[in-house]
């Protein structure tokens, strides 16, 4: 009997069971939202911009940039421990590239995550429009930007990439490489609706978001790449006449901690010490340490060259600020020993001295100063010399170089310095189109000196393979001896990317 | 001096024995179990009566009834006179106080059997009633430990040493019964004798050996399916560390490789070759639970193993035994006097290779030799450091001898009603590398109770505790501390003399440190090491079985799989240079809990009508999943001290993170094994599963299978042929569907979160992003494997031999994969897809020769597998690139070829003088560099291949290589005489490549880093001198070192896994101390491997398929040499 009602109970029990059983196969997703019910509100589209602006902030995203802006230009020896420190940056230094370059790889998925990321807004966005039509121009305007930015990129160093402008669905992965004149195309067309839109100016709680003078002035260093100067002009006086910007008074106080995001800076990349994590949970910069002196706490890279250097006018005070040279004391009892660096110096530019540094070498609170309004005035300069205006030329030359001129000769974070300058900087008077040009052409060499720019310059400028190859002559070394003017003004998209494309991808003659 | 060493091996091996075995502890322990299981019976059992006026043998059978006391006694006691007993809660003794307390009758308790006596005639009574013998084997061997029973009752006891056994108080009518391990159970009448001597039979293929199957069991002849089964005999006097190694080489079709050679470490099983690009684990099933691999388990604790091979054994685990499956029986009780078992062993392990790099002269020679030739500065320090005269070899310095030990104690036993067994372990292995080592204890109570006739209750309960501390090995993106060893310069000193002793942090600081390179000193690196991860497992099952009718029954079965699992990492605060340091202290501590919930209700229905036989079942069951972890982390602790690796001593940073998911699986299943005269077997399944890793509507899927067997030796016309060699031919062969849905949960999901890993600056402070985390795809579905099975089995010259072979075809279909897509996607992670076809074709043969020669009894066996892999399609998508290695992705999986083959450029020598670079294609070659191989241009328009182009380019990659090995090989030898056994055993693979991707660490001599002397020696010097190995050189143009078939080798090895010597004491000392059996051994494990592999090891497992045979710096597998005891009570 007992044993009975033993037995009708498991059968209930399984009876049970079983009738529950499309519940029993639901499983909740824990902590994570399906997409396709998180953009609901323009709150919800700000969050997903946070993560377009976020690859900026990778070690992925600054460390190529410092490498193909600097490393393989006659600015900066790769530096490290030896050659054998990340060969891969070394590699690109030596125009050696392959196709496997690491640094390569990871500058190409930073920039295609971001666009991505981009790509989604500029998609969700019109659904959410009437909600605040005017936040939500915005935000396309700033995820417009970033996309101009992050294709800015590509196109620049791998010529025609995919071109995505909405997020692609695993059936379209399929794309061949566009033309490169159809990336620069959307580039343009990027930074002109992103200029539209933009807000000049941010409440300083947006201090950081893309504004129209950003978009602007990369808009014109879009058309520099095509030589476009009369559509640079126009694009870039609207920078210079919206007023938003003034020079620093000191070209020693622009790299400090008190001026990030001052009065000359039109777009920088936040960093912040968050003590957050590792690799890219942080929210500051690998840069500081990365460049400083081996031994002075840091890895030791990016060694601007003597050919830097002597690119100074002995005047020139810049110099200070840009180099660091050894036996330069600084305070904290820092002496500067650049021993073992490849050239014996070091960017003074991204130095954090001992008491600014964050404990962790990953995490620097420090901006990239991106896009200073120094480099405008420069690139105004220069398509005006090229439009036939030498002497509007001249004025915003000048500006540069008496600002330059009114520089701190003895840089206060110095307990004393290697290096004394006298000051003289003459003014530039030049209104011969091909003497101004190259008055120019040094001005901004010297002014952002290792401020990522120089490979830009050189490629638009179309000397970058007579440079080099110069540069190897006079120093007697390979870098830069090989350069070849059918290849080398663009690297090699990642191999795997042209492996796994099976065939749709066409690699870059040469490699 | 190598012999010096040795015997010193020995000596501080007998010490650490002595020293760590406590064997005093055991032995109390031991006698304790055994007066206690007299005692405790009588003492614990409450009898409860309530009889008016009803005679005293009544009395006695309630007794009976109410217990499992029994009552022996001769017909002279008068038992029919008639008492009133009421009593509750009353021990035994007290009531029959009761009952004869005015009467002429003494009592004894023994155990469970109480004897009564007329007073003055005890011992008579126990003469009249007993019985004796002597047990032998077939050859008149004496049998000692043999178990002999009275049928039905407890009552029982062993053979003595040399055979011989008396019983007692034994009924006329009844029964004995001789059981005793790899021996026939004999059930003997008693008949009135008084001397029974009997020869037991050994059992000697095994053909009634019951093979469970899943959801039951089957007897091995009737199996129509192909099983590998391995018993507890055959896994016998083999010392394993790891529960998978029992199957390494053991089971034909089954490929058994370590991930590495870290204690702890998981291993590979890998069933009929390689079925999908995703996961390829078996599912596991320990009694019954299926659970997620058998590293946890005790090897002690293992019964028997068997692996279901084909589709149609395993399709009754549908859709989760598309890689086959493993079930683990463990050890449970048996009738009879409680047996109990003491076993140990301790070893020492040393690495099974220790690689050669260069000493302090070659090293400072060759980083001279590489920047003279590359025209590049030397190290500014390379002078002074090499002055100052260290010659430190960093692999012996941080390597190491590590001890092994294991313990291991249980008891089992038990009588009609109750059996059990119980056990207890530990075992504790230190690494061959320092800051390495593996610890488990474990417990395990298996007891199954018979509450009446029908209804079967019982438990199986294991519980385990493992701690493991690992180092960093070499993956797919970080290079390991192997490799960071045989990196190291060696001109550094260990410890660093100038190092401040005085220092708070001196135990981290005073490493000495290299200034030429950035290798990281390994021996301050796993000083540093602070990385223990503890697992607590409960696995368990509680069953009824009830029987409703003769035939019909229906069982429950509950089982559960817990795992409490703890995460410990503490990095020191420490300086040694500005690149080799941690300034702030940090502790991380994580905390996982996965639960795995199993409920099975079965009926069974077995009917035999007159020639037809068969059993029917049909099942329900639910699974359910859940995982939930967090964990924390906290920077800045005041000390490095032990007391301050807590979080709450660090004072910044804090960050906690934490996770769950969840998923379950319900499934009803049936299954029908047919007979027919004993001659025609079919088994059929059908199995239908729905799973919550799919989308609404892909959650179902149908598994079916069929096979069939014919017993040709039991047709008339064959044994007709009068062929008296051939004891069993059986042919097999079976069909059947089974199902993978191994994927993420929710990867149907598209999903999006928010962490620190999307955040950036805003206005000064860092904004919350959400981003896209998973693709998902919502058309993920099940992936299908198919396959057929055909095979033999012969039993020839009286079970001597017996051999069994199948040919398989098993094709994976709609393959579960995570194709690795373009980067320009911007996705943040591959979506899973069903992605092709893999097909597998391969041989299993077995073949074991057994035989007994008067005290000389010898067992062979060897086993051989074939695979054959072949992808048949890749869907709609292309060729599949994996094996991520510091050179690229190296392997390619494409339609036509094997899975994960290698592929790369092909090395064509070495350029030899500027001539050979001037005809070669490689502008940027010098002489001393490698020459690859033109082999194909610029697809024409059409997309044809072309020739050989002039240009070494993507196109001029190829396959160099394939990781499958052709065939595995296992072998085993036992031979035993008289006291003395000897075994060995054999295992090997043949045919397959190696990626050797650690000679990217070893063989570049860029003057940086140490590097393999040979390389260094035998490296191109001058014209002629070199075709293999390219010039010492800091920098060159040519890219050497690019992914090429430089780095294959031949992978081919044969291992001598265990080789042991055992003596076992003779039985007349054994009686003296009082036990029944003992037995001493030495072993030997990983002792010789025969290869041609350069690297450290050839063993090598990986995670990934896509990653197969490719060397990422392996720990390389331990020799260990150790001496052991075993003792039955």
């Amino acid at each position: 009997m007992k044993n009975k009602n033993i037995l009708s109970l498991f059968i209930v029990l399984t009876i049970t069971t079983m009738f529950s059983c499309e519940d029993f196969l639901e499983r909740p997703p824990y902590a994570l939202l399906s997409s396709d019910v998180f953009y609901s509100d323009p709150e919800k589209l700000m969050q997903g911009l946070t993560t377009a602006y976020d690859p900026l902030s990778f070690m992925q995203f600054d460390l190529p940039l410092m490498t193909y802006g600097n490393m393989v230009t006659d600015d900066s020896e790769k530096g490290g421990s030896d050659v054998n420190d990340i060969p891969s940056m070394y590699a690109l230094s030596r125009f050696r590239s392959v196709p496997d370059n690491i640094t390569s790889s990871d500058f190409w998925n930073t920039l295609y995550s971001g666009i991505y990321a981009s790509n989604i807004i500029i998609q969700k966005a019109p659904e959410l429009e009437s909600q605040d039509p005017a936040l939500v121009q915005r935000i396309v305007g700033e995820a417009k930007f970033l996309r101009g930015l992050y294709y800015f990129h590509l196109a620049s160093v791998f010529g025609g990439v995919p071109l995505a402008i909405t997020p692609l669905t695993p059936g379209e992965l399929t794309l061949e490489r566009a033309s490169s004149d159809e990336v620069w195309n959307q580039v343009e067309i990027d930074f002109s609706e992103a200029a539209e839109v933009l807000p000049l100016k941010y409440p300083a709680s947006d201090v950081g978001r893309a504004t129209k003078g950003a978009a602007n002035s990369m808009l014109a260093k879009a058309y520099l790449m095509r030589q476009k100067y009369e559509l640079a002009e126009t694009a870039l006086a609207k920078v210079v006449s919206s007023n938003q910007y003034t020079l620093i008074d000191d070209f020693g106080k622009i790299f400090t901690k008190s001026f990030e995001n001052g009065s000359e800076s039109v777009f920088e990349i936040q960093h912040l010490n968050t003590n957050s994590g590792w690799i890219n949970e942080t929210e500051g910069t690998w840069i500081p340490l990365f460049c400083q002196s081996r031994k002075n706490g840091g890895y030791g890279f990016d060694c601007p060259t003597e050919d830097l250097r002597n690119e100074f006018e002995p005047g020139d005070p810049r110099l200070i600020y840009t180099i660091t040279f050894n036996g330069d004391v600084f305070f904290g009892n820092d002496t500067i020993d650049n021993s073992e660096a490849p050239t014996p110096y070091h960017n003074q530019k991204v130095a954090l001295g001992t008491n600014e540094r964050a404990t962790s070498f990953n995490d620097q609170g420090y901006n990239i100063r991106f896009l200073r309004y120094a480099d405008v005035l420069l690139l105004y300069a220069e398509v005006l010399n090229e439009n036939g205006k030498p002497n509007e030329a001249l004025t915003y030359l000048n500006l540069v170089r008496d600002r330059a001129r009114a520089t701190n000769p003895i840089d206060p974070r110095r307990v004393s310095q290697v290096i004394n300058i006298t000051v003289d900087l003459p003014p530039v008077t030049t209104t011969s189109k091909d003497e101004l040009r190259l008055k120019i052409w040094h001005e901004r060499r010297v002014e952002l000196a290792m401020e990522y720019i120089r490979r830009f310059d050189l490629v638009r400028q179309k000397r970058y393979g007579q440079v080099m190859r110069e540069f190897a002559t006079k120093y007697n070394t390979d870098k830069g001896s090989n350069f070849n003017d059918g290849y080398h003004y663009l690297w090699p998209i990642p191999g795997n990317e042209v492996n796994m494309s099976n065939g749709k991808l066409v690699q870059n003659p040469g490699y | 001096m190598k012999k010096n060493r040795c015997c010193n091996d020995i000596k501080s091996l007998i010490f650490l024995y002595l020293r760590r075995m406590k064997l005093t502890l055991g032995l109390i322990i031991l006698t304790f179990f055994s007066s206690m299981a007299a005692d405790l019976y009588s003492q614990t059992t409450k009898i409860n009566l309530d009889c008016e006026d009803i005679k005293i043998m009544d009395v006695l059978t309630e007794i009976e009834n109410q217990s499992e006391f029994r009552f022996f006694y001769n017909e002279e006691i008068n038992l029919s006179s008639r008492v009133s007993v009421n009593v509750s809660d009353k021990q035994v003794s007290d009531v029959l106080d009761i009952l004869f307390n005015d009467k002429p009758v003494n009592y004894e308790i023994l155990g469970r059997q109480v004897v009564l006596s007329a007073q003055n005639e005890q011992t008579e009574v126990f003469q009249q009633n007993s019985i004796s013998g002597l047990v032998t084997d077939a050859s008149g061997q004496p049998l000692p430990g043999v178990t002999v029973f009275l049928k039905g009752t407890s009552n029982g006891t062993t053979t003595s040493t040399e055979g011989r056994y008396s019983i007692n108080n034994v009924p006329e009518n009844g029964f004995l019964v001789f059981t005793f391990i790899g021996m026939k159970t004999q059930e003997i009448p008693i008949d009135g004798k008084k001397i029974i001597n009997i020869i037991l039979s050994e059992v000697s293929i095994d053909i009634e050996e019951i093979v469970t199957i899943g959801y039951g069991t089957v007897k091995k002849r009737d199996l129509t399916g192909s099983v590998a089964s391995i018993s507890a005999k055959d896994i016998g006097v083999i010392t394993v560390t790891n529960s998978a190694q029992i199957l390494q080489g053991k089971a034909s079709g089954v490929m058994v490789t370590s991930v590495s050679g870290s204690p702890g470490a998981d291993m590979n099983i890998r069933i009929r070759g390689l079925g999908t690009v995703n996961s390829n684990e078996p599912l596991y099933v320990i009694d019954g639970i299926p659970t997620s691999g058998m590293n946890n388990l005790n090897p002690n604790d293992i019964e028997s193993i068997e692996v279901l091979k084909d589709a149609s054994s395993s399709a009754i685990y549908g859709s989760r035994a598309a890689s086959g499956v493993v079930l683990i029986t463990t050890k449970k009780g048996a009738v009879g006097t409680p047996k109990i078992t003491f076993e140990s062993y301790m070893g020492v392990s040393t690495p099974s290779k220790s690689p050669t790099q260069l000493n302090s002269e070659q090293y400072h020679d060759m980083i001279q030799t590489a920047h003279l030739n590359g025209g590049t500065k030397l190290p500014k320090k390379l002078e002074s450091e090499y002055e100052k005269g260290y010659d430190t070899n960093w692999w012996d310095e941080f390597t190491q001898k590590g001890v092994v030990q294991n313990y291991f104690l249980s008891a089992s036993g038990g009588s009609e009603k109750v059996k059990y067994a119980f056990s207890g372990g530990f075992f504790k292995q230190e690494g061959t590398i320092k800051a390495s080592a593996y610890e488990r204890i474990s417990f395990r109570l298996n007891s199954d109770y018979s509450i009446t006739e029908k209804l079967k209750v019982g438990l199986n309960l294991g519980i385990t505790n493992s701690t493991r501390n690992s180092i960093t090995e070499g993956t797919q993106s970080w290079f390991g501390l192997v490799s960071e060893a045989l990196n190291m310069d060696p001109m550094v000193p260990v410890i660093n003399p100038d190092a401040d002793v005085n220092d708070p942090d001196y135990e981290f600081n005073k490493y000495g440190y290299t200034s030429i390179t950035d290798s990281k000193n390994p021996v301050a690196t796993t000083a540093r090491t602070f990385n223990e991860s503890n697992n607590f497992k409960t696995l368990g099952n509680a069953y009824l079985n009830y029987t409703i009718l003769d035939g019909l029954s229906y069982r429950m079965n509950v089982g559960i799989d817990i795992n409490n699992a703890l995460t410990d990492n503490f990095n020191p605060r420490f300086y040694l240079t500005p690149s080799e340091k941690n300034s702030l202290a940090s502790i991380y501590r994580s905390y996982g809990y996965s639960q795995g919930i199993v409920l099975d209700n079965m009926i069974t229905y077995t009917k035999t009508i007159e020639d037809h036989n068969f059993t029917a079942i049909a099942v329900f069951t639910s699974e359910e999943q859940i995982y939930d972890r967090f964990g924390g982390s906290k920077q800045e602790t005041l000390t490095n001290d032990e007391a301050n690796r807590v979080l709450d001593a660090a004072t910044t940073s804090d960050q906690i993170s934490g996770t769950k998911s969840s998923n379950s699986l319900l499934s009803y299943l049936g299954r029908i094994n047919y007979s027919f005269k004993d001659k025609y077997l079919l088994t059929a399944s059908i199995r239908r599963d729905g799973s919550s890793r799919f989308a609404p509507g892909y959650n179902w899927g149908l598994f079916p299978s069929v096979s069939l067997g014919w017993k040709i030796n039991e047709e008339s016309f064959f044994k007709k042929l009068n062929v008296q060699f051939v004891d069993l031919l059986k042919l097999r062969t079976g069909w059947g569907q089974i199902g993978n849905q191994n994927i993420s949960d929710y990867a149907y999901l598209s999903l999006i979160k928010g962490s620190n890993s999307t955040r950036y600056v805003i206005g000064g402070v860092p904004l919350q992003g959400y981003a896209p985390i998973v693709m998902g795809n919502p058309n993920i579905k099940w992936e299908t494997v198919e396959s057929s099975n055909f095979g033999i089995d012969a039993n020839l010259f009286k079970n001597k031999v017996s051999f069994s072979a199948d040919y398989y075809i098993k094709e994976t279909r709609d393959m579960l994969l995570q194709v690795p897509l373009v980067k320009y996607s911007g996705y943040p992670s591959d979506p899973w897809s069903n992605a092709g076809s893999i097909r597998n074709i391969g041989w299993d043969i077995q073949l074991n020769y057994r035989n007994l020669i008067s005290d000389f009894k010898y067992d062979l066996g060897v086993n051989l597998t074939t695979l054959n892999n072949e992808v048949i399609s890749l869907g709609t998508g292309g060729a599949i690139y994996g094996g991520k290695t510091k050179l690229g992705q190296v392997t390619k999986t494409e339609v036509g070829q094997p899975i994960g083959s290698f592929y790369g450029y092909v090395m064509d020598g070495i350029f030899q003088n500027n001539e050979e670079v001037e005809k070669g294609v490689q502008p940027n070659a010098e002489p001393g560099d490698i020459r690859f191989k033109d082999i194909a241009g610029t697809p024409d328009s059409n997309g044809n291949p072309t020739g050989p182009d002039g240009i070494i380019d993507g196109y001029d990659l190829t396959y160099i290589g394939n990781p499958i090995p052709d065939f595995l090989l296992g072998f085993s030898m036992n031979l035993t005489y008289k006291n003395f056994d000897l075994g060995l055993f054999l295992q090997g693979v043949y045919g397959n490549e190696i990626y050797n991707a650690s000679k990217f660490f070893t063989f570049r001599a860029n003057g940086r880093y140490n590097m393999d002397q040979d390389a260094y020696l035998n490296a191109w010097n001058g014209e002629g001198t070199s075709n293999t190995i390219p010039r010492i050189v800091s920098t060159e143009k040519n890219n050497n070192f690019r992914n090429s078939s430089f780095f294959i080798e031949d992978g081919s090895y044969l291992r001598l896994k265990d080789i042991h010597l055992g003596y076992s004491l003779p039985s007349s000392l054994c009686k003296v101390i009082n036990i029944s059996n003992l037995r001493l051994f030495v072993s030997a494990q990983n002792l010789v491997t025969f290869t041609k592999y350069s690297g450290l090891d050839p063993e090598i497992g990986s995670s990934t398929l896509l990653d197969v045979g490719i060397d990422y710096g392996t720990y390389p597998q331990p020799k260990t040499l150790m001496g052991g005891i075993s003792i039955n009570f």
